[in-house]
Formats: structure tokens, sequence, C-alpha cells
């Protein structure tokens, strides 16, 4: 089948994000009502309603409400929404009585895709993992208001439909809501099994709609972890060393404690806390704190030295992760071996929310509040930490302000240390991260170097591939954790085996036979690195997309034709490659400009990415335009796969430009978001983004769209200039980047 | 003691005269929607009105407000451009995690009220100081658009 | 003919240097008011600059028609009267940038000599006037207690006092 055929029988869901016609958004199901000026916006009060519980997972009330128990956690990516949308579509629900909710930290609602073994949102694995068996749940639940009704009303329940929060008889034209019907229901079990539907009859799945938390995120009532209050609640500050590991020596806590608002100051293992009444007042306590370092075991990590000895490794093979045919024999009959290495630096998350925990710790039970990504293995660690068994902690799941893998830190790292606070104080406390505590608090992402090579045959054809790369990945830091170990057998050792974890295959999928990836994972147990939005990603395809681009030219190919001609194995990489650049008019640059493109699959989602930008002499980058072409597999809710585009293309560009964490002989040098740069609105680019429609299981959305966009503006530089990018940021290259007004800004 | 005018309610608060405003609001007056991302008027995230120009509330000291009229994201919905505003963000799914669009509605309210056609350098001058590390800035924009073609 | 045209010409080229020599009395005050925490705000760009690297500054902050930034975002907006967050935000009195017809980048020492007199551009000062503005006022004396690690001017407030007075004495000579 041609490319061409297979692309025209798909089914494209075009929607620019400037131009915006046609994209319908229907209301959600909370409404607006703005708070009144003392206290947070409470439910409207509608009178009694009833609600009634339904297994583990959902609530449904009265006034025909739905309520869904969501497991993963909400940082921006829309999963409440997703998943809501999922129960309510096979239970057939009024969508505009919809809402979501995080669940309880309970094993029922641990994700499936990690052996369900624990309520982890990492690896876009949230609806990956939660769809069928969330769609099950509303299926199920169906059925049971079907069976209730066909009770009450003695008809057989197989000829009775639902609709809209209905259950209806088309013979005698009743119907009867489910809100009525639930104070009955509960009398019955719930139907271990029910059919689901069928794609063609998805009326919720598919459709975009408006995300359930919207009107709470523009009206400044939404609680987040950072805005918890609770009676009597102190705020804490950490004082941390200058280097990681270090520990407090000597502490003199005399001035801080003479700050007015200071209450107490604990020396702890990992800090010295500062207790007060108020985070000002916190902060003044601890800069007026005088604590000497014990740093003899501190991490000396310094970035310079660090890159030499990763450019070293490189020379040396690593433990291989992919061996495709004999790429030792094809390099030695080959005519020519090209080789390139790349380096990448440490990066921030930076998340706009610094990372908080609120603690209300009595000796003997607990209450915890934060936004995070692994709230399991947080609670089993708060419960080892507070000596409490975990049914002792009620541990509340907050909507994060950002994530992107840093609140997802299976070592659980800020709530440890919040509950090294609590255990101290034993009063209610929130512990704060300043922005700067948030910067320089470590689990980065991983610097990385790469070697890529490709060995050409006389005919010019690639017969060998080789990729390998040096970096350091946390799984160092869980085999060196004892208590890591503690908390596996806590959680009856059900937990993904390590390797699992570790997904170093960058899914080169190009047709050639010799294929040889390699990796040295590095153990650095002082330096705390961790998963960072798309994770190796980031950096393995920037290095294979960018090579290929290299060896396409050495023969005068195209790099979409390149590319294209060579994807005879990847019907669903094909596919979006050539949506991509028909969708970019490849070839066609606006005059002055050049294109790149840079292609990938991963998590059963698949993207390319086409950068549009012109080069000036002094080596500043305009960007017309970018253009995405994603199959996800069913797009639960097609505008939010779109935003989550967007919102990797913009977080992918200030990793390209801007994104560092350096160190200098053990000390992080960047504090706050001027030295550590992220786009500002002057600097986002115009950008379309074109769906592809597909009936196959949802792939990953949050991390996909983040890789491809470094290699695709790195190929349109060296279309434009034929330089090499071999390492990011842009900026320590001398690239900078325009004010990018987009021109069709203003037709929507 | 400080007398403060929050969302047209007079406040008084005890509080030390360095204290910035946007912990006296989310501390001490319980008004948690402005929000804290940087301490240092980086991130806007923290942006309020004081007599209806955008401020950063992060290094405001609660000293420097004197008899301002401060308004936050919890009253903006009393202003018929801030209303607006809101409705439309809800209905281009402007939010990702939401952490900084009290302050970048703060900043587009006093923008379309300054400004009610503005064009992308407009925007770009107004919105610049507001971070948004979700990227939700090619929404912000077709929002203000599609505000600025609606009339406010 | 052509070798005459040619001195002739590179005579030409050198003739402002060589006429314009400075005066020895002025080039410390040079030295001093183009120093990144005065050049920043005293800018002929649309915007002001940051740092001793003068990077163009972060937030696409404008100049304004008043030269104290646009109605949506004023240098109000995030500087106070004086500095605040330990320093990492600067802050002074009426803090914004010069007008335009006080803009001192790359200016020679003889044209900024030149046109801090100028009586159409300086604000109407006069010599004692400018004297006075840089011994007092508060924005200019932020310049030297500029907050978090800032760098400060060559000279110290006093000494530079000391040397402007000097040149404002002799009638304040740009040659």
């Amino acid at each position: 089948m041609s490319a061409e055929s297979s692309l025209s029988r798909r089914h494209f869901l075009r929607l620019s994000i400037i131009a915006g016609g046609g994209l319908l958004v229907a209301c959600g199901g909370s409404s607006s009502k703005p708070s009144n000026n003392l206290s947070p916006s409470e439910p409207e009060d509608n009178g009694p309603i009833v609600e009634q519980q339904f297994g583990d997972f959902l609530k449904i009330g009265s006034d025909n409400s739905l309520t869904v128990f969501v497991g993963a956690t909400e940082i921006g990516q829309g999963i409440l929404t997703g998943i809501a949308m999922a129960v309510a579509e096979e239970l057939d629900a009024d969508w505009s009585k919809v809402k979501a909710v995080h669940s309880p930290v309970a094993i029922e609602f641990n994700n499936p895709y990690f052996g369900s073994a624990m309520q982890s949102t990492v690896a876009s694995a949230s609806m990956r993992g939660y769809y069928k068996p969330q769609r099950q749940i509303g299926a199920r639940i169906r059925q049971l208001m079907i069976n209730t009704a066909a009770a009450r009303w003695q008809v057989d329940a197989a000829r009775l439909q639902t609709e809209a929060g209905y259950v209806i008889d088309p013979v005698t034209n009743r119907s009867i809501s489910y809100g009525e019907l639930s104070a009955d229901a509960q009398e019955s079990d719930i139907p271990a099994t029910a059919e689901l539907k069928s794609p063609e009859q998805y009326k919720i799945i598919g459709t975009s709609q408006q995300r359930l938390d919207a009107a709470s995120k523009v009206d400044g009532s939404l609680i987040y972890g950072i805005d918890v209050d609770i009676p009597d609640m102190l705020t804490a500050v950490i004082a941390r060393p200058p280097r990681f590991s270090g520990q407090p020596l000597i502490v003199d806590s005399n001035a801080a404690l003479a700050v007015p608002g200071v209450l107490e100051v604990h020396q702890l293992a990992i800090g010295v806390a500062v207790v007060a009444e108020d985070f000002w007042s916190a902060e003044k306590g601890r800069k007026a704190l005088e604590v000497t370092w014990n740093e003899l075991l501190a991490s000396r990590t310094d970035s310079e030295l660090q890159r030499s000895q990763y450019e070293l490794q490189l020379n040396l093979p690593g433990v291989p992760i992919r061996v495709d045919g004999a790429v030792v024999p094809a390099q030695l009959l080959a005519a020519e071996t090209v080789q390139a290495d790349y380096y990448f630096p440490f990066q921030a998350h930076a998340a706009m929310e610094p990372l908080n925990v609120v603690i209300d710790y009595d000796g003997s039970r607990a209450e915890i509040w934060t936004g995070t990504q692994s709230p399991t293995l947080d609670k089993l660690f708060a419960s080892l930490i507070l000596g409490l068994p975990p049914t002792q902690i009620n541990f509340h799941i907050m909507p994060c302000g950002g994530g992107f893998g840093r609140r997802g830190n299976w070592l659980g790292d800020f709530v440890r240390d919040a509950c090294q606070v609590a255990a101290a104080v034993r009063k209610p406390v929130k512990v704060m991260w300043s922005r700067e505590d948030d910067m320089k608090g470590g689990f980065y992402r991983p610097a990385a170097a790469v070697r890529m090579s490709a060995s050409l045959n006389t005919q010019g054809e690639i017969s060998a591939w080789t990729h390998r790369s040096v970096t350091q990945d946390m799984t160092a830091f869980l085999y060196g954790e004892k208590l890591f170990d503690e908390v596996v057998e806590l959680n009856g050792g059900t937990l993904p085996a390590l390797d699992k974890v570790t997904d170093f295959d960058s899914n080169f999928v190009y047709d050639v036979s010799n294929v040889l990836m390699d990796f040295h994972l590095v153990a650095n147990l002082q330096m705390p690195a961790l998963w960072m939005r798309s994770v190796n990603k980031y950096t393995d395809i920037f290095a294979q997309e960018t090579f290929l681009d290299v060896i396409a030219s050495r023969s005068g190919e195209d790099p979409y034709q390149f590319r294209r001609n060579r994807l005879s194995e990847a019907p669903r990489h094909l596919a979006v490659l050539n949506a991509a650049a028909t969708a970019a008019n490849w070839g066609q640059a606006r005059s002055g400009a050049t294109m790149g493109i840079a292609l990938m699959g991963h998590w059963n989602s698949f993207i390319a990415q086409v950068v549009e930008m012109s080069i000036s002499a002094d080596k500043e980058i305009t960007i017309h335009k970018i253009t995405s072409a994603i199959d996800c597999g069913t797009a639960v809710n097609p505008d939010l796969v779109i935003a989550q585009v967007e919102s990797a293309i913009v977080f992918a560009l200030s990793s390209i430009f801007y994104g560092e964490i350096t160190l200098d002989d053990g000390v992080v040098q960047q504090s706050n978001y001027d030295d550590y740069r992220v786009l500002r609105m002057f600097e986002s680019p115009e950008m379309e983004t074109i769906l592809i429609n597909s009936t196959e299981d949802p792939g990953g959305v949050g991390e996909i769209g983040v890789p491809c966009v470094g290699p695709a503006l790195a190929n349109a530089i060296y279309a434009a200039t034929g330089a090499t990018i071999r390492e990011l940021p842009l900026r320590n290259l001398g690239y900078s980047m325009a004010e990018q007004h987009p021109e069709a800004g203003g037709q929507s | 003691m400080y007398t403060l005018q929050v969302n047209g309610i007079s406040h008084t608060v005890d509080v030390p005269g360095d204290k910035p405003l946007l912990w006296v609001l989310r501390e001490n007056l319980k008004l948690t929607g402005s929000k804290y991302g940087c301490g240092q008027a980086l991130c806007g995230a923290c942006t309020v009105h004081l007599d209806g120009h955008p401020v950063r509330a992060c290094v405001t000291p609660i000293s420097a407000v004197g008899e301002q009229a401060v308004r936050t994201i919890e009253d903006i919905a009393y202003d018929a451009v801030g209303a607006k505003v809101q409705e439309t963000w809800q209905n281009l799914n402007v939010p990702q995690c939401g952490y900084c669009q009290s302050g970048q509605i703060m900043a587009a309210t006093a923008l379309l009220t300054d400004n009610p056609t503005p064009t992308d350098r407009d925007i770009d001058e107004a919105m610049s100081g507001n971070i948004c590390r979700c990227g939700t800035y090619p929404r912000i924009r077709r929002a203000i658009h599609k505000l600025a073609n609606g009339g406010v | 003919m052509k070798p005459i045209f040619a001195s002739l010409l590179l005579a030409f080229l050198a003739l402002p240097q060589l006429a314009l020599a400075q005066s020895a009395l002025f080039q410390p005050i040079y030295e001093v008011l183009t120093h990144p925490r005065c050049l920043n705000c005293h800018t002929k760009t649309e915007f002001p600059r940051q740092g001793d690297e003068r990077r163009r500054h972060d937030q696409l902050v404008m100049r304004g028609e008043d030269n104290h930034g646009v109605p949506t975002l004023h240098c109000s907006a995030c500087h106070q009267d004086h500095n605040v967050a330990d320093g990492a935000v600067p802050g002074a009195p009426h803090w914004g940038l010069a007008p335009l017809s006080m803009a001192w980048e790359e200016l020679s020492p003889v044209e900024l000599c030149q046109n801090l007199k100028n009586t159409s551009l300086n604000g109407n000062r006069s010599l004692d006037d400018l004297l006075h503005h840089m011994d007092e006022d508060a924005l200019v004396l932020w310049g030297w207690e500029p907050g978090g690690d800032r760098t400060t001017p060559p000279l110290d407030h006093p000494e530079f006092i000391s040397v402007l007075t000097a040149w404002v004495n002799a009638g304040g000579p740009c040659q």
C-alpha cells in the first residue's frame, strides 16, 4: 500500500491553533461562579442531594450527577477530564453533570500499567493504563442501572436503552434517571462484566470537551497543595547544604529565633528546618541562620569535569539494549563510517508551583496534602519515616502546578523531607520550597553524551547504525537506596522490575539491518537525577534525527524523502511523517526560510514535526511555524491532545534554547527564572497540529511532543547554514531567539 | 498595622512592613488565588491590580500599598472585561496546570481594559512578564484575539 | 594625485578623534556614566537593559510613552522605591528609563560630555544642576547601592562627586 493511499483513508482532524476555526468546545460540567471575597468557592448548594457510591470509582447523585474518582494525578495534562470521559462514555452519563476528583491513595486506584502496584503519573501512562478498566467500570454501572430499571418496571432488561444519564424503555417510552435509580441500585450487586461500546458508538470519547477544571482554574478557586490551609498550621522552610549530601554540622539558631514569627529551629539530617508562623518569617529566619556544613561526603559533581568523563566513556562499549543483525562485520565491510558525538547538560523541571507538603502529624496518625505524581510510594515512605502503619495516614493528592516528572520521584524526596520536619515539629506544618530551593534541589534531567555512527556501503546505503548513550538514571538511585527495598517489600514486592523502568531504546525504525544500541548507566549517588518530560528521548531522538539528516545530505537526499523511503516496516510512523510534511508544505518554505523534520514513535503514539525558520547572520532565529502530526490512537479529548502538543513544543523550545543547570564543584549555579530561562510569550511561535484519527488504543500524549522539536529545528538550521548542532542549549552556541510575532495571530 | 482595600473590602493586618502583599493576601486574608512562583517578579504568577494596574504582589511590600485599591483574581469576575477573559479562557481550554493563570488573567484583563484591540506586539509586551511552564501561550494569544474581535 | 587624496581622506577620517580629543577631567566621569548601572536605563532603545552583559530586559519590558513602561507593564509593577527580595529586584524612587534625549549608549566621551551639558537635551540643567542631581538624586545614588551582587561604577560616589566637581569648576570641558 502506498503512503498516499494509506493516508487518504485516514480522517484528518485538522486544528490550527492560530486560526482556530471549527474547534468545537462544549461546556463542561462545573459551573463558574465567582467566589466570595474571603473564602474559597463552595459547591452550589442545591438542597439535599444524596450521593450513592458504586464500587470504588464513582458516585451518582440524586440530581443525576456523576462523580468519578481518578487514580492519576492532574498535573495539567487533563487526566481528570479524560478519565471521567472514558467512564461517562460507557455509563452513558450526562456529561454536563460529570465531576472528577482525585481518588484516595489505595490499591484499587493503582495504575494497571505499573502492574497495579502503584499510583504513579509518569511515563505518559495514565490513559494507557486506566482507559480500559475505567470504561469497564462505566459499562458495569450502566448495566446495573438497566437491571435496576428493569426490576422496577418489571420488563426485560435486554430491551432497555440508556442515554445521557437516563434508562429508557423504547416500548413504553418511559425513562428514569440514574439519580432516581441510584438508591435502589445500591441493593443489587454490580454486574461482574459488561460489554464495552465499539468506537463508532462513542458519543463522548473522541469529542473535544472543555476541561472539567477549567472554571476553577480561571477564578483562583482551585486549591493546589500550596494553598492548603488547616487550623494552627505553621510554615517551615529548610536550609539545605550548598552541595548535595552535605549535612549540618554546627547550627547557630539564635539570630533566626530572634526573627519575629520564627518559633522553632530543628537540625535534621537533610538540613535545618526553620518553623514560623508564616512563610515570610520563616524565610527571614532562614537567612539569619548560621550553619557550618559537613561536606566531607558531599557531591563534588562538576559540569565541565563530568562532560569530559562522559565523552571518554563514549569510547567504551556499553550495555547493549538493542542488537539487530551484526554491526561489526557490516562496519568492517563499509565504504565509510561517519560518526558524531553529542552532549546535553542537566536540566531543571522548574514547574510553576514550587514543591510543598502539608503534614498534620501528632505521633499516632498523620494527614498529608501534596501535589504529587507518585502518591503510593510517597505514602509508604511517610509511613516508614513517621513510624505509622499506612492505615494511619490520610494522604490527599492535590492538583499540581506542573509536574513534568519532578513530582513523580519514586524516592519521594520532598515528602520524606517534610516528614522529617513533621516528626520534629509534631504540629500541623506546611513545608515550603522557595523557587531557589526548587531550582537548586536536584533531581534534574540527567546530563547525557551520545555517540552516533552510520556505516555506508559502496552503494551509499546505511549498512550499520550505532547509538551509544552515557547518562545517569534514577535507577542508579533506586538500587542505591536501602529504604526502597523496604518500600517494595511493604508493597508486596509487585513493583515493576527496575529494568522495565529504564527505557533507553530510541525506537529506531528505519530500514537498517544492522543496529547496535548500547548505554552506560552512570551511577552517581550524590547527584540526584530524575526523569523529566520525555526522559532520554529528548537527548537520544535529538542525536538520532539530526544525525540522520547529515547522512541524508551525503547522498544529496531530501530529509523527508530519505525517511519516507526507509519506513517499510513502520506504517504509523510513515503516516505521521507524510501528514506533517503535507501540512507544512514541505519543500515550499517561505522566502529565506528553511524547514527541518523529525520523527519518532513511543508508547503507542507517533509524531512528526516540521520546523520552518529563518536565521540571521548573527544566528538570531525566527521560527515561522511548527507543524506537528500526531497519531496517539484514540484521542479521548482531541482538543486536549492538541493542547499537550502545544505545551510540549513550548517546553521543548525552553530546553533547546536555554535549558541548562550547571554545577561548579558540586554547587548548582542557577537559582530562579532569571538565570534559568524558560520561554516567554514573545518567543512562542505559530503552531499547527494535525491529529490523525484512529481507533487504536490510546497512546501516551503528555511527552511525545517534546523530543522532535529540537532535531527538527537543528535540521532546519543545518539546511540553512550547514552548521551541525551537536550540543544544547543553543544559547551556548551563540544562537538566540528573535521575537516571534505569529503572522496569523490576528485571524482567529 | 496596615489597612488595605482588597476587592472593595477594608482589611487591617498586623504584619511587618516588608511582608509582600502576596503573602498578606495568601496567608493573612486567605485569598490563595494569587500564586507564589518566583518571589522576584520574574514569573508573574502573583499578578494583582493596584488601582487597576498590574503589579507583582510578591515584591510589593505591604508598606507600599497605602490606599491603592487591590484587586485579585477572586474579584475579577465582577469586572466586565475580567469576566469575559475568564469565560474565553474556559471556552478555549487555555489552562493546563492552571497555576500561572490567575496572573495571566489579571495581565490580560489589564491589557484589554487599556487596549481593547491589541496587536500581537501589544500582546507580547503586556504578557511576556507572565511565565507559563505548560506553554499555554498559543491559546492565551488566541483568547486575547478572540476577545479583541468579539469586542470587550 | 591619488596618494594625496588618500592621505587627505585618512586625515579627514582621523579628524574627529584628533580634534575632539577628550578632556582628562571628563574621562573618569565618562567611565562612571557608561557603567551598566547607569547605561542600562540611559538607553537609546525602546527598552531597558539589564545585567553587566547589558542584555535586553527579560520580560520584553518597554520604554512606554513616559519612559516608565507601558500601561500593561509599568516599571513600578516590579520595581519599588528601594531594593527588595534581598536585592534581587532593584529599586529606587521614580525608577524608570532616562528620556531618549539623555540616551548615552554608543556615545564617545566627547559626545556624551557635550550631550550632558546640552540644556536642550539634559532637562535644562546647568552644570551646577547636574552636580546637584548627581550628588543627591535617589535614583542616581542607587547606582552605588544596587543590591544583590551587582557591580558598581568604577569610582565610589564621593570620588565621583569630587571629579565631577572638578569638571564643573573647570567649566565642564569636553576636550
